[in-house]
């Protein structure tokens, strides 16, 4: 249990500007900055593990980015020559490096999302001017793990029956899937008609839906989201005057020994760290 | 003024007539019981009570309820009013986490968010269910589920609860639990209950009138202690009562200075009962401790399935079976008991070969055939008629043996209909056929008894028990004790991951103390191995 309560609304407002300047500041010490404070934030919200599963994935599609990229663009000043007449361009194998990073961070972002905002608490966003779609989604929610479950079962039931029947091969194996299906649709459609009743009976469509869900704007979210604006427009001022965005085509305008040591930066690393101080925040009382 | 009352109502459905000429009148504060055979009409019954269950059909008469037809209620009385809970604890949720089921009913009638609070803390409190109330439903016991299915229906604070079958799908401690909280809701805030429920012996104390319907029509309506006596003389509804009357009603039939007694329908009755005619009741010893194992006339040739060390667990935290040494034999009948999540169904699972176990060796003997039924029979259908389920590969007429299997359990006439149109003993009884049909040496079954109206259990108690004469091996997972007690050869429970105690049902349940048949707890100072009345009527020559 969190002792500092957010309004999901703040919380939607911050990492929806992470998730845009993770793409908009391609500066190599500004993405590093933000790939470093974004890992840190995920370590103290203990989710390795969920990220770890996910990232796998993501790292093979930004090395195909990275690859395809240069392959397929050919913009870019600084040709390089690989056999007769095929050529690379310098810029476009480093835009696909560059955008490849940029999606991973907004992996990362989004993973840290799902971990700070519950989805009860979207819900509770939606639930005011959505409520059908709320509904729908609770529902999803409930029924997709007890609709996995019992095909679980019932393909335990038929794996076991058909052990020992001679038939084999592809086209057996599609009956079976066929046989499991309808019998998984028919026992749910069996049972959803008594959900159908159940929510009947408990007077849904009698008025409009309220939510259960409760949030009230603390002083918290009122210095969380300006802090945030002030740093996010700080940062954004930088941007037009060209600071944390490197121009790539038709040549790299970018060399490692101009460290952005000015104002802009400081506003875009502040930007970073409130989540992690709050997060550490919160550990400190229990040690 | 009664709270809801019928007028000559019928109803009929597809001109087929369900329900004739209902009469009846429901006091506020009443805790009703209709029992009777499946067919009979009690969920349409109760579903006619609530405007928005009523199936289409046809209909005569009128129900009201608050002097007000039922038809013409306001949608918001009626779904606040009226509670309606049905059998299945899992198809009724609507929504993925407790609390979120718990408002779904105030959210729908749009409450503030406020009050909503204000009242799932009040069931919170009241029910002791605070520390599930974030959890997610599908990590729930059955139990668990349909008690916050309960809550969900109380938070409109209902003047009347229909209850179709709450607890059939329960294990019985956890509909004990259950029954005790309807209890308490009828006495201590005069919530009017009607309530339908197959298995009597936990209910009939606590409810003060029973209807007894057949065919549509009320057959016996009338306080409990005072529908008793009728009752027992009637082909199908003595089915229908508590063990603890039946013995009772033995008794008076040879000591007639209990002719002027109230017949007994609560243990403590009947135990107040025993002891006025104690003089003149034999009693009896209980006999040596039998050991368990040994005593049975088998060599190692006869064991069909076999376990040694067997593990099982689907996470490292939670270790479901832990060295289970087990072995089944020919010509055996035997259940498996066990409290909720013991492993009962793992257990059984793992000995027909659906689940691998993770350590440790399940062996079965060379060339014998396992089936294996679900608990949800209709898990084994997938065809459009019944006739089609039976047809072996490339049949196209049905083969003797499977006429003969119709005709033995009576369900020829079923042929041409669609599985899912049977009741929940019919279907039970198909899916065993088709279980038989490959000639299986052993017949694995889960929970058969689930949900089975008196006389459908009963039925196919005889018919499994002349199946095991004819040479099949029966396993089973069970929450029946009486039925055990009654049909079975050998018993064992599971406890701790391990099997606790393995022996015959009659040495076990004499043993227990409350993990017991009725008529032991009634019994038990006089014939402590007295645990099905047969036992009684041989021992006291009734």
């Amino acid at each position: 249990m969190r002792m500092t309560k957010i309004h999901p609304s703040t919380y939607i407002i911050y990492y929806v500007i992470l998730i845009m300047f993770a793409f908009l500041f391609t500066n190599p010490y500004y993405s590093l900055t933000f790939a470093i404070c974004i890992i840190t934030l995920i370590r103290i919200q203990g989710i390795q593990k969920e990220f770890k599963g996910a990232i796998k994935g993501f790292i093979i599609m930004g090395i195909m980015i990275a690859v395809i990229n240069p392959l397929t663009s050919y913009q870019g000043a600084t040709r390089i020559y690989l056999w007769g007449n095929y050529f690379m361009t310098l810029e476009s194998m480093i835009y696909g490096v560059i955008l490849a990073f940029c999606l991973i961070l907004t992996l990362l972002a989004f993973t840290s999302f799902n971990k700070a905002v519950s989805y009860q608490d979207l819900l509770y966003l939606f639930s005011k001017k959505f409520p059908a779609v709320s509904i729908i989604i609770i529902m999803a929610l409930r029924f997709i793990p007890l609709l996995n479950h019992r095909l679980g079962e019932i393909n335990k039931l038929h794996d076991f029956e058909n052990e020992n029947s001679e038939k084999k091969g592809l086209i057996n194996k599609i009956k079976n899937l066929v046989d499991s299906l309808t019998v998984m649709i028919s026992w749910t459609l069996e049972e959803s008609m008594i959900t159908t009743k159940s929510m009947k009976a408990r007077g849904y469509k009698t008025a409009k839906r309220t939510s259960y869900l409760f949030y009230k704007i603390n002083r918290i979210d009122v210095i969380f989201t300006s802090f945030t604006i002030i740093a996010a427009t700080l940062s954004i001022i930088g941007l037009i005057y060209g600071n944390g965005r490197i121009n790539i085509y038709p040549t790299i305008n970018f060399s490692f020994d101009q460290f952005p040591l000015n104002i802009y930066y400081f506003s875009f690393l502040l930007l970073l760290l409130p989540l992690i101080y709050l997060e550490i925040k919160e550990e400190m009382v229990w040690h | 003024m009664a709270l809801v009352k019928f007028e000559n109502f019928s109803f009929a459905s597809s001109s087929k007539e369900i329900l004739s000429n209902i009469n009846l009148e429901v006091e506020e504060g009443d805790f009703i019981l209709f029992c009777g055979p499946s067919g009979s009409g009690k969920t349409t019954l109760l579903s006619n009570v609530k405007k928005e269950l009523v199936s289409p059909g046809e209909f005569e008469g009128k129900i009201t309820f608050n002097s007000i037809n039922i038809k013409n209620l306001d949608d918001k009385q009626s779904a606040t009013d009226i509670g309606f809970l049905f059998q299945n604890p899992d198809s009724q949720i609507v929504t993925d986490t407790v609390i979120q089921e718990i408002a779904f009913p105030l959210e729908n009638i749009g409450m503030p968010t406020e009050d909503i609070r204000n009242r799932i803390a009040e069931m919170a409190a009241f029910f002791c269910i605070d520390n599930i109330l974030y959890k997610n439903v599908n990590e729930l016991s059955g139990g668990q589920k349909q008690l916050v299915n309960l809550c969900s229906l109380l938070v409109l604070k209902p003047k009347l609860l229909l209850l179709d079958e709450p607890t059939s799908q329960l294990d019985p401690i956890a509909s004990y639990d259950f029954l005790t909280i309807l209890r308490r809701l009828n006495e201590e805030f005069s919530i009017t209950i009607m309530m339908s429920e197959h298995s009597v012996d936990n209910i009939f104390p606590f409810v003060n009138k029973v209807i007894f319907l057949n065919k549509g029509s009320i057959k016996y309506s009338n306080y409990t202690q005072n529908i008793v006596q009728k009752a027992m003389k009637d082909e199908i509804f003595k089915f229908y009562l508590p063990d603890v009357s039946k013995v009772n009603f033995l008794l008076s039939e040879k000591y007639p200075k209990l002719k002027n007694e109230k017949i007994a329908v609560s243990v403590r009755e009947g135990r107040k009962l025993l002891h006025k005619i104690s003089n003149d009741l034999k009693t009896f010893q209980k006999k040596e401790k039998k050991l368990s194992n040994g005593n049975y006339p088998f060599s190692d040739n006869d064991e069909l399935i076999k376990s040694n060390g067997l593990y099982f667990a689907y996470s490292k935290e939670n270790i479901i079976l832990k060295d289970v040494e087990f072995s089944l034999k020919q010509g055996e009948f035997l259940s498996i008991i066990g409290g909720n999540g013991a492993g009962k169904t793992t257990l059984i699972q793992l000995l027909a070969g659906l689940l691998k176990p993770i350590k440790g060796k399940v062996s079965r003997k060379k060339g014998i055939k396992i089936s294996y039924l679900y608990q949800n029979p209709l898990i084994h259908f997938s065809k459009e008629k019944i006739k089609q389920e039976l047809l072996l590969n490339n049949e196209t007429e049905l083969n003797n043996n499977v006429t003969d299997l119709l005709k033995f359990f009576n369900v020829e006439h079923l042929l041409d209909q669609n599985s899912y149109d049977c009741s929940g003993g019919e279907q039970q009884k198909i899916a065993i056929i088709k279980a038989l049909i490959k000639k299986p040496d052993v017949l694995i079954l889960d929970e058969p008894t689930k949900g089975l109206d008196p006389l459908s259990k009963y039925k196919l108690a005889k018919e499994l028990q002349t199946l095991q004469k004819n040479g099949l091996t029966i396993l089973m997972s069970s929450h029946d004790l009486s039925f055990i007690a009654n049909y079975c050869s050998r018993c064992i429970m599971l406890f701790d991951g391990g099997i606790q105690v393995d022996n015959n049902p009659k040495e076990i349940f004499s043993e227990n103390n409350f993990y017991t048949t009725f008529v032991n707890r009634l019994v038990k100072d006089y014939i402590p191995d007295g645990i099905i009345i047969d036992d009684i009527k041989e021992k006291w020559k009734l």
